[in-house]
């Protein structure tokens, strides 16, 4: 048999280490990306003065969304006014639909935007004034991302080819923590009669400061929860 | 009663038809696959070193839960051409077209294989390449996989396959592959938002121009949008019918041509613009079809406008192929070199 060249050969040995290095960290990649999205925690009905009703969310929506686990909830308080939440799995990259363009949608432009610390130092969310073209209807929108831990990020879009950078960082921190996380959005209808939009920020704020809550409390018994699902699964 | 057969008839026999000469050559090549393996296996399976991990980088079964599926970057592009009406579903057959580019000119690459090794010895550096385009493509790959950016994943692949290509065989054998390499990159998706937005530009313009053509045999047809109405039927100009179906295939088929024919750039970009123009114009012809037959059968107007564009697709190309004819060389030069 006609072996090759000794330096032949390690030509083929180095390429091959570098494929093989390759292909299991693709593998890795890909079995820790496909873990995201089994997390969709379990939030309050009740945050203080607010009662929440189910208002799952549109069926075309979750389809933009690539058909992740979501929550859809409207909250009322005594003074009849609304603000509606989405919890939302971070199944994948689609999930993190940027809301503003999907309100773009309805007819809505951004019109200013800032990432408050809503929930304590360093944990930001994304803040989002919209008002509709025609009719000048103005919403307060909050949108964040909230890791088992409680800790959150007022990311951006995740578009797939303008924000490569962010695509990336999301991808690298799903593969190398594994920690699973839920987008977050909320938003109220600003009244007319609030120019500064002083109480739809109170409002606002303070669901999400319960969903956030809830959020946390809940990503602390995942772990183990998930763990006996997973053995009553076995068993069965 | 059997047919006698001399050595003088069987002399003046016809020609074989060319279905028989493909079917010959097949057999025998099929017949001649277990030699092939096992001279592989004897002589050239260090190659499995390269070849195993490389088909790993692209597709991997996933762990749980029980049945594996497949997944990977192979499983993406096998999503994105198996869309319905998707633009890119020619893209499978890229491969062929970039063989038969190699094919072409496997003579250039032989005798510089040979040449090189009958001038330096394997060990000299002269006969082998660097390995960084190769680990550029892996670092890209690697991106893709944190991304899942299929486009990426694409570059990233070709970029190992010709890195693997440079390393083992150096520059000069590399130069000699550069048309069919180049090629391949015809099989990088194209991101659905410039593919949406390329869509819906279409969509407008080859209805308004539909339209204009409709009115002068219909003049009450009037144009909203990707819609055209007539009387007694409207039509939507929609997914199927935006061109982008005609339009892909005949640039890739175009580009084709103009390598295998070692065309100029310059008239490779005239070529690609010829295609354009007239892929636009075919699918004009074929929404203005759907308008006269709708008038008549909305039914079949619907069939026309879900039909697969393959017809309009051939018909573009040939009337750019004939277009080739006359502004570019019309054989290959290398095998007018050989003649």
């Amino acid at each position: 048999m006609p072996a090759p060249h000794p330096t032949v050969f390690s030509s083929f040995v180095r390429l091959g280490a570098l494929l093989t290095v390759t292909a299991f960290l693709g593998i890795f990649v890909g079995c820790r990306l496909e873990k995201r999205g089994l997390w969709l925690p379990e939030v309050p009905t009740e945050i203080g003065a607010w009662t929440a009703v189910d208002v799952p969310l549109e069926e075309r929506t979750v389809a933009t969304l690539g058909y992740p686990k979501t929550l859809g909830r409207q909250y009322v308080n005594p003074f009849d006014e609304k603000v509606d939440a989405h919890v939302i799995a971070a199944a994948s990259f689609d999930a993190y639909h940027e809301p503003g363009m999907c309100m773009a949608g309805y007819g809505f432009s951004l019109t200013a935007e800032t990432f408050p610390q809503v929930f304590g130092a360093g944990n930001k969310a994304r803040a989002m004034v919209l008002k509709h073209d025609e009719t000048g209807i103005r919403v307060l929108m909050l949108y964040w991302v909230q890791y088992e831990d409680g800790s959150t990020t007022g990311r951006g879009n995740l578009r797939a080819y303008g924000d490569l950078m962010p695509r990336l960082t999301t991808g690298f921190k799903a593969a190398a923590s594994g920690k699973q996380s839920v987008i977050v959005r909320i938003y109220t209808f600003v009244n007319p009669n609030d120019p500064n939009i002083e109480q739809a920020r109170r409002n606002i704020y303070g669901v999400a400061r319960g969903l956030h809550k809830g959020i946390e409390e809940d990503g602390k018994q995942w772990r183990g929860r998930a763990a006996e699902q997973r053995q009553q699964e076995g068993r069965s | 009663m059997g047919t006698v057969t001399t050595p003088a008839a069987t002399a003046k026999k016809a020609p074989q038809p060319p279905w028989e000469a493909a079917w010959d050559a097949t057999r025998k090549t099929l017949a001649s696959l277990p030699r092939l393996a096992r001279v592989f296996w004897e002589e050239e399976r260090h190659w499995l070193l390269v070849l195993i991990p490389l088909l790993a980088v692209l597709i991997y079964p996933r762990v749980s839960p029980w049945p594996p599926e497949w997944q990977g970057p192979l499983a993406w592009f096998v999503g994105i051409w198996t869309l319905p009406d998707s633009a890119l579903s020619f893209q499978p057959l890229v491969p062929i077209g970039a063989f038969a580019l190699a094919w072409a000119d496997r003579e250039a690459t032989v005798n510089m294989y040979r040449t090189m090794a009958d001038l330096y010895p394997p060990t000299s550096k002269r006969r082998r390449g660097p390995i960084w385009l190769a680990v550029i493509g892996c670092v890209l790959m690697i991106a893709a996989y944190l991304m899942m950016l299929s486009p990426l994943a694409m570059i990233g692949f070709l970029l190992i396959a010709a890195g693997s290509l440079l390393h083992l065989y150096g520059w000069a054998v590399f130069q000699t592959l550069l048309r069919p390499l180049l090629f391949l990159f015809a099989m990088v998706p194209i991101p659905f938002s410039l593919l949406d937005a390329v869509t819906q530009r279409l969509q407008l313009g080859c209805a308004v121009a539909a339209g204009q053509v409709l009115k002068l045999l219909y003049p009450s047809t009037r144009v909203s949008g990707n819609m055209i109405l007539m009387d007694g039927y409207s039509a939507m100009v929609s997914g199927p019918c935006s061109g982008m179906g005609i339009l892909m295939p005949v640039l890739v088929l175009t580009l084709w041509l103009g390598l295998f024919r070692k065309m100029k750039w310059g008239v490779i970009a005239v070529l690609l613009t010829a295609g354009f123009a007239i892929s636009l114009l075919m699918n004009t012809l074929r929404i203005v079809v759907m308008g006269l037959v709708g008038v008549h059968n909305a039914n079949w107007a619907q069939q026309l406008h879900d039909t697969n564009s393959w017809v309009f697709t051939a018909l573009a190309f040939y009337l750019t192929f004939l277009i080739a004819g006359k502004i570019g060389p019309r054989k290959s030069r290398l095998l007018d070199e050989e003649l």
